[in-house]
């Protein structure tokens, strides 16, 4: 077997400010092969897309990564020079976020923006590059792609710069594509075309996705592993198909059960499953198993130790002592 | 039932914006009641219309053209005691608990003034109702002397839906109010107006995005689609069978187990909808007619839906 694509050991990642410093991620461990999607599902301060920005080293202000390691295509990201990490952005390791309004330039034509990357890591002409761009603009399905080169970001839909978004991070044929929310600010109807381009796109570039999102429902139709976080951990890893169907951990167990159903359209009486409580802040972590003080399962070493991942076997890891205490 | 126990009843409402060549048919000849005490949910992609809807029930827009009566009332006709009386049995939840709350206010204030507004009540029947109706969306009596920035976005909802409801309202018109929050909260806050309703009979019109949501809390569906309902039926009818090609489009993208072919297109410009049917051009059933007529709402399998051909789809 050849080495994974990305290997991530013990991953954390501290903010400082003025208040102090505070672990935002704690001993995330993950790997992922050539061309396969991996979902990564969580709520606000899980942790999420604090590892989405650790992954290609570009962390905001305050945040920085305090321990761990990481290593694309096996070699150490944690050691590549600032030449390096340039090269290993956009042209290796792509990203696009939630709201395309922020991440394409409001005064350059979509033309230029599509066509920079190649400008900057291919070495292209521009004139070679905006040919490149009108391709792109085609294969993620853009209608009339000629003119659009020379429209702006305003004068597109949402749904219309999500796609221009994904033509900028495929221009260099990235081996790793994360993608951070990318359908959140999207219509339910246009969310499925862009999951639908997502996967076709990677049948035919073959790359890597990661996909960071709250909905589990994204993750069912696109990706074939899923990760759970839970205040800065991962609490279960294993295939989309196991998770969704046999979870194990009491945090997915209990979101998997508050999902309202289509089927259960219109009963008055009916309640939904709940998880009592609250996802944890940041820097107020309570203590041992960051979810103790909303499991209905907590029991003696919950709220002093924190559980490490057992590992189930079959690519499943899932971060909670009732697996020590059963038995697997 | 009989017009009277509707709450509010729209008749071929109409809301523009803009000036000609560039109008924008926000809401285009909606007709549509909400019973007393029922849930009503409206669905439907950014730019349908809903939003508008809600804001004219909330008599926050008036209609450009149509009538809009409230309890049997055109709200035209409404003399000032009766327009303060619309004002306190319909109340509002928005999106946005962050935006919604005064941040300088405490949550007493918050809750009370209302009570204050309509001259209900002494200040200490205010605070015991304020103390009671906090319980009743499960938060804690220290609530009260606290302020909105030490609240999460759930507990912020939960707070808006109780300053909603201290009024007694017979309608509360909720705009995306669980959109915001975070998975595992929305399922609290879904619950806790169910059990509202129960303890109440407050009647809601839910507008939300999440379609599985909006099943699961209403009694009947409405589907906008460019300003114009598509359909409109009870919610087991819509959900589980819908007649029209865009409800259909609609919750097969929200089901994740249906696999089915993606949707076609994005919703036209509302500037300059598409003529006849405005959903005929990202219909896979479309025939030419579709373009040169409108269809109207009509009963199809035991609901109404707007498409020439519902039955033999």
């Amino acid at each position: 077997m050849t080495a994974p694509l990305l290997e991530i050991e013990d991953l954390a990642v501290d903010a400082t400010g003025s208040a102090g410093t505070v672990r935002i991620l704690d001993g995330v461990s993950i790997g992922l092969g050539e061309g396969e999607t991996l979902g990564v599902v969580g709520e606000s301060g899980s942790g999420k897309s604090t590892l989405a920005a650790a992954i290609p080293r570009l962390l905001g202000p305050g945040l920085a990564i305090s321990a761990g390691r990481m290593r694309l295509a096996g070699e150490d990201v944690m050691a590549m020079t600032p030449a390096r990490l340039r090269r290993m952005r956009g042209a290796e390791v792509a990203t696009i976020l939630q709201d395309p309004l922020h991440s394409l330039t409001p005064w350059l034509r979509i033309g230029t923006q599509v066509a920079e990357p190649a400008v900057v890591h291919d070495r292209l002409s521009w004139k070679a590059a905006q040919a490149r761009a009108l391709d792109l603009l085609r294969g993620v399905w853009i209608p009339e792609p000629e003119r659009r080169l020379r429209s702006y970001p305003h004068e597109m839909s949402g749904g219309m710069r999500q796609r221009v978004a994904g033509a900028v991070a495929l221009s260099c044929a990235p081996r790793l594509l994360i993608a951070d929310e990318p359908t959140t600010a999207l219509d339910p109807t246009i969310q499925l075309q862009y999951l639908d381009l997502l996967k076709s796109l990677q049948r035919e570039h073959g790359f890597a996705l990661i996909l960071i999102t709250h909905d589990l429902g994204v993750v069912a139709r696109t990706c074939q592993r899923v990760g759970v976080m839970y205040g800065g951990r991962f609490v279960e890893i294993g295939t989309t198909a196991e998770v969704m169907e046999r979870p194990r951990h009491p945090y997915t167990r209990g979101l998997i059960a508050s999902m309202p159903r289509l089927r259960s359209a219109g009963s008055r009486s009916d309640r939904l499953a709940i998880i009592p409580g609250q996802p944890p802040v940041p820097g107020q972590m309570p203590p041992g198993c960051r979810f103790h003080p909303r499991c209905a399962q907590r029991f003696e070493p919950c709220d002093r130790d924190s559980p490490p991942a057992f590992d189930l076997g079959s690519d499943r890891r899932v971060a909670c002592w009732l697996e020590r205490a059963f038995g697997t | 039932m009989t017009e009277s126990q509707a709450m509010i009843g729209l008749d071929a409402v109409v809301k523009t914006y803009g000036r000609a060549p560039r109008i924008v048919h926000a809401v285009d000849g909606v007709s549509l009641r909400v019973d007393l005490g029922e849930t009503l949910g409206i669905v439907g992609e950014s730019g349908c219309g809903k939003s508008t809807l809600a804001r004219m029930m909330l008599g926050l827009e008036p209609p450009t053209s149509g009538v809009m009566r409230v309890s049997g009332t055109d709200l035209r006709a409404l003399d000032a005691g009766q327009r303060r009386r619309y004002r306190r049995e319909v109340q509002a939840v928005f999106q946005d608990p962050y935006s919604s709350l005064n941040p300088r206010m405490r949550i007493a204030s918050t809750l009370t003034e209302p009570l204050v507004v309509h001259r209900l009540y002494s200040a200490n029947e205010r605070r015991d109702r304020a103390r009671a109706i906090l319980e009743r969306v499960g938060l804690p009596d220290d609530t009260l002397s606290r302020y909105p920035h030490e609240f999460s976005g759930g507990q912020r909802q939960r707070i808006a839906i109780a300053r909603a409801l201290i009024l007694e309202p017979k309608l509360i018109v909720l705009d995306e109010p669980i959109s915001a929050l975070d998975v595992s909260i929305r399922a609290q806050v879904l619950n806790i107006l169910a059990d509202l309703r129960d303890a109440f009979g407050t009647g809601y019109v839910f507008i939300a995005h999440d379609l599985a949501a909006v099943a699961t809390i209403s009694d009947r569906i409405a589907v906008m689609y460019l300003g114009r309902i598509v359909e409109i039926g009870a919610a087991k009818d819509v959900a589980h069978d819908p007649a029209h090609p865009y409800t259909r489009m609609l919750f097969a993208a929200a089901d994740p187990t249906a696999g089915t072919l993606p949707p076609q297109g994005e919703p036209p410009s509302p500037i300059t909808p598409p003529a006849g049917c405005h959903f005929h051009s990202r219909c896979p059933f479309a025939r030419p007619d579709c373009a040169a007529q409108a269809p109207a709402l009509r009963e199809v399998h035991g609901r109404l839906a707007a498409c020439h051909y519902a039955e033999s789809l």
